[in-house]
């Protein structure tokens, strides 16, 4: 086993190992899929996802000595990307409240679609309605497909507080696209009614 | 009866969707997703985690010398004081002394007083010149008819101000 090294920043992602952990590899193996859950996380803003994985990344760098074997390493990590995303969403609400920054200027910035982009808004617009625990329990439950009990282990939260939340969060996403019909072999989106685009 | 019962799912499971909500949850996580992240991208960030690192690294090491350069001025400040009240405290009975002549008749009297003995004599000698009194005037006690310094002071004489005035102006006649 690789002993523990004091490693420069430059190093720290360059293949050195901490704690007998080799960084650089675990950085390639979940730099997509924190890239994905903290852009959801986030209602789809690239700039602040980027921020939160870089800010989750180089705590899980400082805290691998404060690891504890016990747990999952990557169960571990993905809650510090959770607990990014949740001061992210803290700073905005400060920020709104002190109005340091209009809510339009807060939202998802434009990014080039992925998918189907008709149904990519249409959902997009949807989530954006729900509060941050709902969206949450969203994301970690239905998109990210972790079960009620990891999902709240990662975001710090009771099994109960998480399936509320789900419940309410289905509930609002059914209203809110009552109007959108998905051929479920297909996964196309079909817009109906007075949302049909 | 049956109808009002829910049926108890085990805590971790999630409730039954139906099949269009199914669809759009399918759906919305192919779709509702950042596009994966080209090498390029992955540098960036790579590069950016790293120049983070090091801006942390350099602010902890500009607060710990902040801290430090606070911590050497209290105790500078600290050993300053202490010196000046230990001087102050060796040289005040030796101040107090010598500030005694001071209740002469005039407040500018009173500060020319100091210097040493000699220099304090001239001091003296030329206010009592320019201002026309008279030593008796100047280290008389309160019984003069005249000038009573004491009503000029607003404060009466000490008893030893005679005994004092001639040890330090080497004035032996009242």
């Amino acid at each position: 086993m690789p002993e523990p090294l004091s490693v420069t920043p430059a190093e720290m992602t360059a293949g050195l190992s901490k704690e007998g952990i080799d960084f650089a590899s675990f950085f390639d193996a979940n730099l997509n899929k924190a890239r994905r859950l903290a852009w959801r996380l986030v209602g789809g803003d690239q700039a602040a996802a980027e921020d939160v994985v870089q800010e989750a990344f180089l705590k899980a760098y400082r805290g691998l000595g404060g690891f504890r074997a016990d747990a999952r390493l990557d169960t571990w990590f993905f809650r510090i990307v959770v607990n990014e995303a949740n001061t992210y969403h803290r700073r905005q609400r400060l920020r709104r409240m002190l109005r340091l920054a209009p809510a339009d200027e807060i939202g998802p910035a434009p990014r080039p679609a992925h998918g189907d982009p008709v149904l990519r808004e249409r959902i997009a617009e949807a989530i954006a309605e729900l509060s941050h625990g709902q969206r949450q329990a969203f994301v970690l439950v239905h998109l990210e497909r972790y079960t009620v009990r990891e999902a709240a282990e990662l975001a710090g939260k009771s099994v109960g507080s998480i399936k509320k939340h789900l419940n309410r969060a289905l509930q609002r996403l059914r209203e809110q696209l009552a109007g959108v019909r998905v051929e479920p072999e297909q996964g196309r989106v079909q817009p109906s009614g007075e949302k049909t685009r | 009866m049956s109808s009002n019962r829910r049926e108890r799912q085990p805590l971790d499971e999630q409730p039954a969707l139906d099949e269009q909500t199914s669809a759009l949850i399918a759906a919305a996580r192919d779709s509702y997703a950042p596009p994966p992240a080209t090498p390029a991208e992955r540098a960036a960030l790579r590069s950016a985690i790293e120049t983070r690192a090091a801006k942390r690294r350099v602010s902890a090491m500009a607060l710990a010398s902040a801290l430090a350069g606070v911590a050497a001025l209290v105790l500078v400040g600290w050993l300053v004081l202490r010196d000046r009240e230990g001087l102050d405290s060796a040289v005040a009975p030796v101040a107090a002394s010598s500030r005694q002549p001071a209740a002469a008749p005039s407040p500018g009297a009173r500060a020319d007083t100091g210097g040493g003995p000699v220099a304090t004599d001239r001091r003296a000698t030329a206010v009592v010149e320019a201002e026309g009194w008279s030593e008796a005037v100047l280290l008389t006690s309160s019984d003069s008819a005249d000038v009573d310094p004491s009503e000029e002071q607003g404060e009466p004489l000490p008893a030893e101000y005679a005994v004092l005035s001639e040890v330090l102006f080497g004035v032996d006649e009242l």
